[in-house]
């Protein structure tokens, strides 16, 4: 096993310098660059850019470098430990997700665990009392959830606060705790703001952990192995537990290192519309004004997690179910 | 894991093989008359079916069904509200008589709040006909029509059964014109996501060893290449001169070849374990190609999920254009599809003034939730133990 | 509109207006706030705070001291909104209705008969928001060292390139101009001016390199290009991100703008150098708070909760304003009236210099440019968009503008398709493909491709009307929604065919914004290439114009040099008569006036204001003025 982890672990330092080389490319495909990205936004704003400031600057930055010029510069910033300077926030890359990732994880952990404490005992619940009330109301309400886009759901989540309680739910603070310590007020300001991104992220996110947990503890259920030990008096919850639902999570936890990832973007749209000071506005933001260092550290970043996210699920897998143990040595 | 469970398997699975077979259910019926019969007593799967069809049959012959043409702009009618609607009507000598008809609207602008009020007059009456003459349209692009299922008489009248949107566009003839992308394209993607995750999930599983740790890895390189710079990257790459319906084939099929990857870790764990039960192991010995094993016998022991996975993935694929044209990559006018018109209501204008723009919604989720239990009645009736329920 | 936007005045005469306060010498009074800080010596008694003589603003109610102002700011580069709310504070300002330029920062001033000297007069006593004294040598700095430097990327006031700046005495400010510039007040007075009172030189130098020899180095090090940058993001007026910076404004930033700190708070400056008049010092507000959004619907939301107490930015369209209306009592605000200075709510530029030459032709065609403004229905989208509000317009300067010529507004207006189709026959285009789109001479479809970007909504509305009009006299109107940026690469790399852009330059700003009067700017889409001829004649893409063309930018030049008034606004007549000719641009309709939100709660909101870039809306209002009712 340790081998085994060893040659991924070496897999994936390779697969991170690819990474790197394939985010870099994928970041400057669209035409423009990040000055005139900048311009543009100051343009829609109603402001006019100013004139020469733009060739100057992209002489500075080496935005007129060839492309392999400007990655190779990037990387052996990187080996350094450098991760660059953001021009669009004129700050240090490295400053700046430090600012926010400990918001991002808090949120993004809060709602995964909300979503999976719903959703897999609605799944089991789902399976076994099949085409109940309770099951057919969790099929109507979680496909709801998956067909109305994120946005939307908070934009009506935004509103329907505003018209039953007057006030505007906004980001993760009220604006007198927002600069301010954590103390017993802010705790209590927060869970009342952070109660929206956790809904629009879990409704968003049940129905499928819902209806693949359900549809697999199905295909379990019925097995001769279950009905013997039915049939020989073992008791029901025990007997569901213990074998059927551990079968069925398999195909879940084959994804769930890909949660990893989503402390930076899962949400992405949905932060925006609520502005949720976390670190997906500004991977939007640094995209779409190619933000060159800023982005491409993100990216590398949600890479990264996504890696080590497959190595745990595997390892996950192995630990759940010894047959893909063996698959694996082979 | 009983030997009992692994042996019906096989014998399902050979039967379509071995049409002399000794003993069938019930004499004459094939598996897939089987599996009808018992679909049939699904009742939920039934309508889920009808409404499927009926879906599909309108958007097949959208321009007979629509009432109005979906890009004539209506000037008066801006946002207005859907009209009422009555099937009856008193006539001349004061009887009642079925005579559908919408009341019409007194407009009046609004220069202050900047918009037009909409006000219904019950005096006037605008009646519904059945194919009455109305605009022409050009039928499948071969032929045109002029006379449409329904419609009003006379230029001046209107009919906005669900309301119009902010050009005073009828909302309805929108949605029934937008069915045909939507049930079209998006599903095209799915199909194509769904058979290259099955097949490299299950050969990665299958095989295992280097071929398994090589496809693994480049599943892993893909996932790991977050989605929204892929997007933006493709977009820019994609040709300036397609259209917009082009581009977003193109984003579609791009959609569908990283969409595989998920399926494809899915099958490819459950293969792993699959392929040393005995019912496997089994039918290697007995001689069957590798093809054969995947295909009759592992594959049927999670149809379920890959169901369950299909209709998942129908309102990602059905989304996906709202969500790529956040970035200004998705579909956008002219072309209609359920996620344009759903797209435009995501303001607080249409939120708090037009609720009637969620309409399509409405239909997506009720699309989608048919799907789901269409797929779940063809789960049920595959289910060779359902019965034992 | 109850206010004459009349021409902008070249003189001095305005100083009679500019009233110093003697008689209130020692009868200030200033917010309670301070009362502490001055009483715990902290801080000076308010006279030996402010200058010996205070700038007496007229309140139109005086008000009361307290409160805190709440606005947004979108995403991080919004800077826009703090130099139109808090920072407004040139040497010269506009006034309200902007048809002049009053003291402000400057006592008084005076020019030289041909407009190449002009002596600003500081007041004595003016300080900083850190307390020492604000002297000529600032501006100085500011002028010499930093906006004529050419490693300074920030900001750069056209105006002053090439000026020089001297200080005879520590009140006197000395500004010499390479040419004559009949302008050049209104320039200062412009959303660029406040740049040159922008820098305290005794902070900003330490980001210069003739100041401090390590300042190259400890830009680099941060991480920026170089002094220039950090200068730009410590002290130019966009992008200034550093609070500690000293200001001369009301209020003083309290945090760093740096898109990741909200709200981004001010807080009085004790410093503040206006009174109001009954010797209040000013402002009224203790406090700003502008909370930073990601999207506009938040800043809708929020402004009909009644979180927002005073803004317009970025919510005054005409698809939020019956949300703001029904929504006024419950949000407890109101709706307040500005007036727009755009002449156009969209323009629709063909680009002259497209690359291909079957369409460039047909483009500078003057006979296919009518007849597509001829095909276009303007009253349905009025009807449509504006709710009938508005008229149909070319790119011209306002009624209001004293510039205003009716046939230049008008001409080729009316909706009239047969007219349009004869036209477009007459000029040979009679061959159609299949769709009824005409061809080409070489046989391609003439399909005119049209990307605008996905967060102006307008543009879209009117340009789906626009293409479904186009169809009808055989023109594919292919309209595309795009991320601004890429708009913006296509454009600046005249990579598009067709650009669409609101008109700016219908008022007070149609001389120093000509640019859809003639080629002479960034945004000047439909001739970028001739454009050039005037921002960078040794640009390589610049293309020699035609004949009429390059008169046209002769007799602008001369425009800017003329000092005597009746003179350049004679020259400026002559200008747009060639516009007028030359028919580059086809408009759609004259925008409906604007309104922005405010609290209930807050006074003297300022109603009927113009809005415009270079008019920085509300700041020339004075924005401490503003207070909030308790």
């Amino acid at each position: 096993m340790l081998q085994f982890i060893a040659n991924r672990i070496l897999t994936m330092i390779g697969m991170t310098l690819m990474l790197s080389f394939v985010c870099f490319f994928i970041i400057q495909l669209p035409p423009g660059d990040v000055i005139s990205a900048y311009a543009a936004e100051l343009a829609a704003a109603g402001d006019s850019s100013g004139g020469q400031m733009e060739e100057m600057l992209r002489e500075r930055y080496g935005l007129n470098q060839p492309f392999v010029v400007q990655y190779l510069k990037w990387l052996r910033n990187l080996l350094v430990g450098d991760l660059g300077y953001s021009f669009n926030l004129s700050k240090p890359v490295s400053e700046i997700i430090e600012s926010r990732i400990g918001i991002s994880l808090l949120v993004e952990m809060l709602a995964i665990t909300v979503l999976w404490a719903i959703a897999v005992p609605i799944g089991i619940y789902s399976a076994v009392r099949r085409y109940s009330v309770g099951d057919m109301f969790a099929t109507v309400f979680g496909f709801i959830g998956l067909a109305v886009p994120n946005f939307l759901l908070a934009l009506l989540i935004m509103y329907l606060v505003y018209v039953f309680t007057g006030t505007a739910v906004e980001g993760l603070f009220s604006a007198e705790y927002a600069n301010a310590r954590w103390s017993l007020g802010r705790i209590l300001d927060f869970l009342s703001h952070v109660w929206i991104p956790v809904v629009v992220i879990a409704t968003g996110g049940a129905a499928p952990i819902i209806r693949v947990l359900r549809a697999n503890l199905l295909d379990e259920l019925n097995k001769p192995y279950v009905v013997t030990a039915r049939a020989k008096g073992m008791k029901e919850s025990r007997l569901i537990m213990r074998y059927p639902v551990r079968v069925a999570m398999i195909p879940l936890v084959a994804t769930v290192g890909w949660v990893l990832p989503t402390i930076i973007s899962s949400s992405i749209v949905t932060a925006i519309v609520l502005n949720l000071p976390t670190l997906s506005p500004i991977l939007l933001r640094s995209l779409l004004s190619q933000d060159m260092h800023l982005a491409g550290a993100l990216i590398l970043f949600m890479g990264i997690l996504t890696l080590v996210g497959t190595l745990v699920s595997d390892l996950l897998l192995a630990w759940i179910d010894p047959r893909i143990r063996t698959g694996m040595a082979t | 894991m009983s030997r009992d469970q692994d042996m019906t398997r096989t014998d399902t699975a050979d039967f379509e093989f071995a049409p002399p077979a000794p003993v069938a259910v019930s004499g004459t019926e094939t598996q897939a008359q089987l599996i009808w019969r018992a679909f049939r007593r699904h009742k939920l799967a039934m309508v889920s079916l009808v409404v499927l069809g009926l879906l599909y049959f309108v958007a097949l012959f959208a321009e007979v069904l629509a009432p109005n043409d979906p890009h004539e702009v209506n000037a008066r009618y801006t946002y207005a509200p859907p009209q009422e609607f009555r099937l009856f009507d008193r006539d001349e000598d004061g009887g009642w008589a079925f005579r559908p008809h919408v009341l019409g609207y007194k407009v009046e602008v609004d220069q202050v709040a900047l918009r037009r009020s909409f006000v219904p007059d019950p005096d006037k009456k605008i009646y519904i006909h059945l194919f009455p003459r109305t605009h022409e349209t050009r039928m499948w692009g071969l032929f045109t029509i002029d006379r449409h299922l329904i419609g009003v008489d006379g230029r001046r009248e209107v009919l906005f059964l669900m309301g119009s949107d902010r050009l005073g566009r009828d909302l309805l003839s929108r949605l029934i014109y937008g069915a045909r992308i939507t049930l079209s394209i998006g599903l095209a993607g799915i199909v194509i996501s769904l058979l290259m995750g099955v097949i490299i999930g299950g050969v990665s599983g299958y095989y295992g060893g280097l071929v398994d740790n090589v496809i693994q890895r480049i599943i892993e390189f893909i996932r790991s290449i977050p989605p929204i710079p892929l997007w933006m990257g493709f977009a820019a790459a994609l040709p300036r001169d397609w259209s917009a319906l082009q581009n977003y084939f193109a984003i579609t099929l791009i959609l569908s070849l990283i969409g595989w990857t998920e399926l494809a870790r899915v099958v490819r764990s459950r293969f792993l374990s699959l392929k040393s039960e005995d019912y496997v192991s089994a039918a290697r010995l007995d001689g069957a190609g590798d093809f054969r094993i995947i295909w009759r016998h592992m594959l049927p022991a999670f149809t379920s999920h890959i169901i369950a996975t299909a209709t998942l993935a129908i309102p990602g694929m059905i989304l996906a254009e709202t969500a790529l044209s956040f970035l200004g990559l998705g579909l956008q006018s002219p072309v209609i599809s359920w996620g344009v018109l759903l797209q435009e209501a995501q303001n607080l204008r249409a939120l708090a003034d037009a609720p009637w723009l969620l309409f399509p919604g409405a239909f997506i989720v009720v699309t989608i939730l048919a799907m789901n239990f269409l797929g779940d009645g063809l789960r049920d009736a595959a289910d060779p133990y359902g019965d034992t329920q | 509109m109850t206010r004459h936007v009349g021409r902008l005045c070249l003189s001095t005469a305005v100083l009679a207006l500019a009233a110093g306060a003697p008689a209130l010498a020692n009868g200030y009074t200033q917010a309670p706030m301070l009362d502490a800080r001055v009483d715990a010596g902290e801080l000076p008694p308010a006279e030996e705070r402010m200058p010996a003589e205070p700038l007496q603003l007229e309140a139109p109610e005086v008000g009361t001291y307290g409160g805190t102002w709440r606005s947004t700011l979108k995403g991080n580069n919004d800077e826009g909104w703090i130099r139109r709310s808090a920072n407004y504070e040139p040497l010269v300002s506009y006034t309200f209705g902007w048809d002049g330029v009053v003291p402000n920062i400057a006592q008084s001033w005076d020019v030289n008969e041909d407009a190449t000297r002009f002596t600003f007069h500081l007041r004595e006593g003016h300080k900083w928001s850190d307390g020492t004294p604000f002297t000529a040598e600032d501006v100085v700095f500011a002028i010499n060292d930093v906006i004529n430097s050419d490693s300074f990327p920030g900001e750069r006031p056209p105006a002053l390139l090439g000026a020089t700046a001297s200080a005879p005495d520590a009140q006197t400010v000395v500004i010499d101009l390479p040419v004559p510039h009949s302008l050049f007040l209104e320039q200062m007075a412009s959303v660029a001016g406040p740049q040159v009172v922008h820098m305290q030189k005794a902070f900003c130098s330490q980001f210069h390199p003739d100041y401090n020899p390590d300042a190259e180095k400890n830009a680099t090090d941060a991480g920026l290009s170089g002094w220039g940058e950090a200068m730009m993001l410590n002290c130019g007026v966009r992008r200034n991100r550093n609070a500690e910076r000293p200001t001369l404004a009301a209020w003083i930033q309290q945090v760093d703008y740096d898109g990741i700190n909200t709200p981004v708070s001010f807080a009085r400056n004790p410093y503040y150098f206006k009174v109001d008049q009954d010797g209040n010092q000013l402002p009224y507000i203790d406090t700003l708070s502008m909370t930073q959004v990601e999207d506009a619907n938040s800043i809708v939301l929020m402004g009909i909760a009644g979180e927002i107490d005073f803004t317009n930015r970025h919510i005054d369209n005409v698809a939020n304003k019956p949300v703001f209306f029904d929504n006024q009592k419950k949000g407890d605000y109101k709706i307040y009236d500005t007036i727009v200075a755009d002449m156009n709510t969209a323009i629709i530029q063909l680009n002259l210099n497209y690359d291909d030459d079957g369409f460039r032709e047909l483009f500078q065609n003057k006979d296919f440019r009518i007849a597509l403004s001829h095909g276009i229905d303007r009253q349905e989208i009025i009807d449509v968009v504006y709710a009938g509000l508005g008229e149909p317009y070319q790119a011209a300067p306002r009624p209001e503008s004293p510039f205003y010529d009716e046939e230049l507004a008008k001409q080729y207006t009316e909706w009239d398709p047969d007219l349009a189709n004869r036209m477009l026959d007459g000029i040979g285009l009679t061959e159609r493909n299949g769709d009824g789109i005409r061809l080409l001479p070489d046989g391609r479809p003439i399909s005119i491709r049209i990307d605008t970007t996905t967060d102006l909504g307008t543009y879209l509305d009117i340009l789906e009307l626009v293409a479904l009009h186009w169809e009808e006299i055989g023109i594919d109107l292919d309209v595309r929604k795009a991320e601004r940026s890429y708009v913006y690469e296509q454009k600046d790399n005249n990579r598009h065919m067709a650009h669409v852009w609101k008109g700016d330059g219908g008022l007070g700003d149609a001389m120093l914004d000509s640019r859809y009067y003639l080629p002479m700017h960034d945004e000047s889409a439909f001739a970028l290439r001739w454009a050039m001829n005037w921002k960078d004649p040794n640009n390589a893409t610049r293309q020699d114009p035609p004949e009429e063309v390059a008169r046209q930018l002769d007799l602008y030049k001369k425009m800017y040099e003329a000092a005597d008034p009746a003179e350049r606004d004679e020259l400026f007549r002559q200008v747009l008569e060639i516009t007028r000719d030359q028919f580059y641009t086809i408009g759609v309709s004259l925008p409906p006036s604007s309104y922005g939100i405010a609290s209930n709660a807050m006074g003297n909101i300022p109603e009927n204001q113009p809005h415009a870039w270079i008019y920085p809306n509300p700041g020339p209002m004075n924005t401490s003025l503003l207070f909030k009712r308790q």
